[in-house]
């Protein structure tokens, strides 16, 4: 049996630019993991995230899905059956003009009955809270509802693997507490996910994590190992969670703080 | 981007064949193309309002039409008054406005999809000499990118107004002006429709391809009916003008 | 000079059901103040902010700028989306030529703005296109200091920036607030950006002002007025050591009084550990 997810020494350049792309990523992902990729702006995420689900393909080395290679067109669509990807914009996939119509458009492109279809949407639709929305205009949407559409796109396609590009920018607390929610539902359905982002506190949950700086996987590790090295953390460009930036500041490095319940206890027992 | 977005609404012609919707829309730019007088036209525009209100479209859309195109307005204004006819002016401006009429009717009452499914299933029978798959989605997204790009056109216009913009000054300021609000409009645009290509592959479009669909068309004898009435008016139109 | 908002509030017409995007909202900024303006998203803050720089006419109430001795300027949520000119410095130029001024003073000013926000000098004629999120953040900062304004309005200027790039634009606004004497109003979701940089905050929920208060104050009502909303991470910090009987003020003035307080707890406990 091929493996699931892998990346061999992948590496990719712009054409004629000089912006950072990727180089020499090597990643092997088992079923039912959930990978962080963290880094800065400009670091390569987007560019990696690209390459994993397929819509770029490697200048050098090989991305291989249960043995398919997004290097080769015909076994391309057996990926994207496989890897789904969240966009950073949400407005960058709506294609449709109601909400309903959206969350079918990737279920119609399997050429299911019609009665299938409805049921995958209207299930999507209840998962995501836009049940009440359904004929309403993605673009009409607020931030957090676009978000949530975004995500039912990709969900109601059921990918092995799903990438999600800073799903939390621009959302409000409330908002960032129930992805979060679901994110978890995720994994005890078996799934795959890799989140891309620049902050540690959204992936804290994460079994595995990469930082990549300058298109270069520079670290690997449990998240939980970063909290521990706060000045090389932030030299990558990543932020920290809040508490543990404050705790920090203040000299306090006995052990790591996340929250601000251990930073009170740190400080007053 | 009201004047022309989707209005979902349970209406007759909301339930219609997105087919049968193509063909009002031929029948009436037939005519509205065709129609040389003043009064046929006028006739026509309240055909439209018609339209509109089984439609259940809010006739403030009407309203937004004239002002979301009001330079296409004014340029055609000019243009006719050039020509130096008052009545022939009016003609012009009324058949404009049922051209877009007609254009906003149809993208009220139907969803974009069902649009572009039925477009695809009506250049069917030309599928030999045209890509009929790839002119109905290409025809489709420009749809689902015009509330967007209104919106976008919005913003920046509103960024650089901000930093100075008016056009009451020279006219190669008035230029530059107009070029600080072109040029970023259509990077935006450029990188969107890239953005939606690279979304749709990824969630398995292929070009050409035979798709499911939530809403599976059905041709039913409604349609029939309406169709019928439909072609039986444009005749009795034309049998009309030439017997009067 | 100053500017003053009598009971504006803006409707927006959308199909059968308008929007309320400002209701009866009343206000005074003054020139030299920093201001935030903070709300959750789609709150109404960028109506507020159009309505301040006159690019939006509000359908009820009154707004007048006393004292008019310089504009107000306004960059909008991720301004580089406006960016059309070859280089940095054609871009920077491009509000002062809208304002008529001759050449000479359009460089100057260019030169000055773009010195001000910390652009690398050979990035000055690059394409404004060509740089980095952080980088097109400074030039659209500069584009706006180039036309000298008394008021500089800033539309969620977090967007987009990673933790070193929000930083930076920090630091920066920092001293521009100080060395130009403008009044900052900077809206934004993010409390603990506002926070470091204000002294006053506006805090605007469902297009009504809920507070117009200090930071310290606002922790406090925070949880009577929008229990959603949250607060800086400083305070509500200081607020859970108080509730646990720590010897800290709650609400202190500054965040750098804020930051005494933390270290002060922290000396007087290291102390107490070794005694």
């Amino acid at each position: 049996m091929a493996r699931f997810f892998v990346l061999e020494e992948v590496s990719y350049c712009y054409p004629g630019s000089a912006k950072t792309g990727v180089c020499q990523v090597n990643l092997e992902l088992e079923p039912g993991t959930f990978l962080a990729v963290l880094g800065a702006n400009g670091s390569g995420k987007s560019t990696l995230a690209r390459l994993c689900c397929g819509l770029l393909k490697p200048t050098a080395g090989r991305v291989l899905v249960e043995g398919y290679s997004t290097a080769n067109d015909e076994e391309l669509r057996y990926i994207y059956q496989r890897v789904g990807i969240v966009f950073q914009h949400p407005e960058d996939q709506f294609v449709a003009s109601t909400v309903e119509r959206e969350v079918a458009f990737g279920v119609e492109n399997q050429n299911l009955s019609s009665r299938a279809i409805r049921q995958v949407v209207d299930a999507e639709l209840a998962r995501f809270g836009l049940t009440a929305l359904k004929t309403a205009h993605p673009h009409s949407l607020s931030g957090g509802e676009k978000r949530f559409l975004s995500l039912a796109d990709v969900w109601a396609l059921q990918p092995k693997l799903i990438l999600v590009d800073e799903p939390l920018a621009m959302l409000d607390p409330g908002a960032r507490e129930r992805i979060a929610r679901l994110l978890k539902e995720l994994k005890t359905n078996g799934q795959s996910m890799i989140w891309f982002t620049h902050n540690l506190a959204e992936v804290m949950a994460a079994d595995q994590v990469l930082v990549i700086a300058a298109g270069r996987v520079v670290w690997r590790g449990q998240p939980a190992a970063l909290l521990a090295m706060a000045g090389q953390v932030r030299a990558w460009g990543i932020s920290l969670p809040p508490a543990t930036q404050v705790a920090s500041a203040l000299g306090i490095d006995r052990s790591p703080v996340v929250n601000v319940d251990e930073l009170v206890a740190a400080l007053w027992k | 981007m009201e004047s022309v977005a989707y209005y979902p609404a349970a209406s007759y012609w909301h339930r219609r064949d997105p087919r049968l919707k193509l063909l009002v829309v031929l029948a009436g730019a037939t005519l509205v193309f065709t129609e040389r007088s003043l009064g046929g036209q006028l006739l026509l525009f309240l055909l439209h309002i018609l339209l509109f209100y089984t439609g259940r479209l809010p006739l403030g859309r009407v309203w937004w039409i004239v002002k979301a195109f009001r330079w296409l307005f004014l340029i055609t204004f000019l243009l006719n008054l050039g020509a130096g006819n008052l009545g022939g002016t009016a003609r012009n401006l009324l058949r404009l406005l049922n051209f877009l009429l007609l254009s906003s009717w149809l993208l009220g009452v139907t969803e974009n999809l069902t649009l572009i499914e039925g477009l695809d299933l009506s250049l069917k029978p030309l599928r030999r000499w045209l890509p009929a798959g790839e002119i109905a989605v290409g025809f489709g997204l420009t749809l689902s990118f015009f509330p967007l790009f209104l919106a976008e056109a919005r913003e920046i216009i509103l960024a650089q107004r901000a930093r100075g913009v008016n056009f009451k000054t020279s006219w190669i300021k008035k230029l530059r002006g107009l070029l600080a609000m072109v040029i970023p409009l259509f990077m935006s645009t450029f990188r969107r429709a890239l953005a939606i290509a690279q979304a749709m592959e990824a969630r398995g479009y292929v070009p050409g391809a035979p798709r499911g669909s939530l809403y599976e068309l059905v041709w039913d004898k409604q349609d029939t009916v309406a169709a019928g009435l439909v072609l039986g008016f444009v005749l009795f139109w034309w049998g009309a003008k030439l017997f009067w | 000079m100053e500017i003053k908002l009598e009971e504006i509030s803006v409707v927006y017409a959308r199909g059968e059901a308008p929007l309320k995007a400002l209701n009866k909202v009343s206000l005074t900024i003054r020139a030299g103040e920093a201001v935030a303006l903070f709300g959750p998203v789609g709150s109404g803050k960028s109506t507020l902010l159009q309505v301040m720089a006159g690019l939006l006419k509000p359908t009820a109430g009154r707004l007048s700028v006393c004292g008019q001795d310089g504009p107000v300027v306004l960059a909008i949520q991720e301004p580089q989306r406006g960016f059309f000119a070859a280089t940095v410095r054609e871009e920077v130029a491009f509000g002062p030529e809208n304002l008529d001024l001759d050449p000479a003073e359009i460089e100057a000013r260019g030169t000055g703005a773009l010195t001000a926000v910390g652009l690398a000098r050979e990035k000055w004629e690059a394409p404004p296109q060509r740089l980095s999120g952080g980088e097109q953040r400074r030039v659209a900062l500069a584009a706006a200091l180039a036309m000298k304004p008394r008021f500089l309005l800033l539309d969620e200027p977090t967007t987009g920036l990673d933790g070193p790039g929000e930083e930076a634009l920090r630091q920066t606004l920092q001293r521009i607030k100080t060395e130009w004497a403008l009044g900052l109003l900077v809206a934004s979701h993010d409390p603990d950006f506002l926070y470091m940089l204000t002294d006053r905050v506006l805090v605007l929920v469902g297009g009504e002002l809920r507070a117009d208060t200090t930071w310290g104050a606002w922790a406090q009502e925070a949880a009577a007025v929008a229990p959603d909303l949250q607060i800086p991470f400083l305070l509500g910090l200081l607020r859970r050591l108080a509730e646990a009987g720590a010897p800290v003020q709650a609400a202190p003035a500054t965040p750098a009084a804020a930051w005494e307080e933390l270290f002060r707890l922290r000396r007087e406990r290291e102390k107490g550990g070794a005694g």
